[in-house]
């Protein structure tokens, strides 16, 4: 019996799918200390299915994995129900810490908070926002603060802060925007000195990758508290995407050698391949979806 | 019935890792085809419902909704499309994608004006009726869960007014 067109769109699908992974190896990754800290590399800005991202928490936690990621922050706009969800999941099974948060989403700013137990109203000025924050005992950071925010705009506001994005995703692709996230981390060190420095992928559903700009964390314990803590004190550098570190001069010094691994792409041939033989199973189930044999 | 409805599904769990992460594993394919059936499964009501509403139906529902779902080609190649190039790119091209849907929305609503014709048997003028009435739906049903999940309705009007200046 012949195979039809859909049966063999169908396997190549399922056989570019099934190449994929086995090309997929996700190495240990080693823990690294500098001074008396480990050094973690975290992404507190991403999106997660279900709602304004791609990736449901168990595919996300792979994923951060492959990124070279110890910890991430699920923060879909105005709502925890996904980073509750993720945060439930990572408490069952191996592989990178992730925490629940919400990005709390005002015409008048963005704000990360990252270890929230519940969603925080974000009909309210930021200094209200960050006041449930802090009572849930979780952390607030500013999210690509750039001039088109004016709900930081008050010191006062700044002062509370516990951390700002200082490397961002977009600031690859927008000089504008990344001198005013650099000048907005300034300005806020000068009134909140400890203020920690942040870099975000912001990932959602499209490039760039998750932990394309990302965070160096100094812990005492590798654990969600000892990540909280580490922002609350400012233990932090901001890494751009070339992997250039910013922020507290000492941690940077602090750092010297230790340098922590970034994405792993063990086969990007097979990785490549596999997507390219899926993407043409797809197109051929489209194209012979309607043939009758 | 259920054979072009399991083939959009899995064309969206196809197109979502490659857009996403520019990777494709078992796992990612099933977890994305179950996580954005909510999709298909959307589509499946709203044929169900208009498909039993109209008495003039010219052919049996299962087969009605088959070529309902025929009708999802336009979207599911313009997806495909979409997959391909932005997971060259390095960064999210929204407006690319915002802007290009209009392809599959136009050529969507003359595969729904034919299926009214030829299938629901509404005369030409109700076919148009139809047709208008699902972009709106669709179209209005997208971008209100894209709100949603945005935060709000001013995130919408913050990124056309960035896209259009």
């Amino acid at each position: 019996m012949k195979p039809s067109g859909r049966a063999i769109a169908a396997a190549v699908l399922v056989g570019g799918a099934a190449i994929g992974t086995l090309a997929d190896r996700i190495p240990e990754r080693a823990a690294l200390r500098a001074g008396e800290y480990w050094v973690l590399t975290g992404d507190f800005h991403v999106h997660a299915f279900p709602g304004d991202g791609a990736l449901a928490p168990w595919a996300l936690r792979f994923e951060a994995a492959r990124g070279g990621l110890d910890v991430i922050g699920v923060t879909n706009h105005n709502q925890s129900l996904t980073g509750r969800l993720a945060e439930w999941v990572s408490s069952r099974g191996q592989g990178p810490l992730m925490l629940a948060g919400q990005e709390i989403t005002n015409p008048e700013y963005h704000m990360i908070a990252v270890g929230i137990e519940r969603a925080v109203d974000a009909e309210q000025p930021a200094a209200g926002a960050m006041g449930d924050v802090h009572a849930q005992g979780g952390v607030a950071v500013a999210a690509h603060p750039s001039r088109r925010f004016h709900g930081y705009d008050d010191d006062s506001t700044k002062a509370l802060l516990d951390g700002a994005e200082l490397a961002h995703a977009d600031s690859h692709r927008d000089e504008l925007f990344r001198a005013d996230i650099a000048a907005f981390f300034e300005k806020t060190q000068r009134v909140n000195p400890d203020v920690a420095a942040i870099g975000s992928s912001d990932f959602h559903a499209m490039p760039p990758a998750m932990g394309r700009c990302r965070t160096y964390l100094f812990v005492r314990e590798r654990t969600k508290q000892g990540v909280l803590e580490a922002i609350r004190s400012g233990r932090t550098l901001a890494v751009d995407g070339n992997g250039v570190p910013a922020g507290n001069p000492s941690l940077v010094q602090l750092l010297g050698a230790v340098h922590p691994v970034g994405r792993i792409d063990p086969s990007p041939a097979w990785r490549r391949f596999s997507m390219a033989l899926s993407w043409f199973g797809a197109f051929g189930l489209v194209v012979f979806a309607g043939r009758r044999r | 019935m259920l054979r072009r409805p399991v083939i959009v599904a899995l064309v969206i769990g196809s197109v979502v890792p490659i857009m996403a992460v520019q990777r494709m594993t078992l796992g990612l394919l099933v977890a994305s085809t179950i996580s954005f059936s909510f999709v298909c499964i959307i589509q499946l009501a709203v044929a169900t419902a208009l498909i039993g509403f109209v008495r003039s139906r010219r052919v049996p529902a299962p087969r009605a909704i088959d070529l309902w779902f025929a009708g999802h080609v336009p979207y599911s190649a313009w997806l495909l499309v979409m997959a391909a190039v932005i997971a060259n790119l390095p960064f999210a091209a929204l407006d690319l994608l915002i802007a290009s849907a209009v392809i599959p929305a136009a050529w969507t609503a003359v595969v729904v004006a034919a299926f009214c014709r030829n299938v629901l048997g509404t005369g030409r003028a109700g076919a148009r009726w139809l047709a208008f009435a699902h972009i709106a739906a669709i179209w209005g049903l997208g971008f209100e869960l894209v709100a949603l999940s945005a935060g709000g309705w001013f995130q919408i009007t913050r990124s056309f007014t960035q896209l259009f200046t």
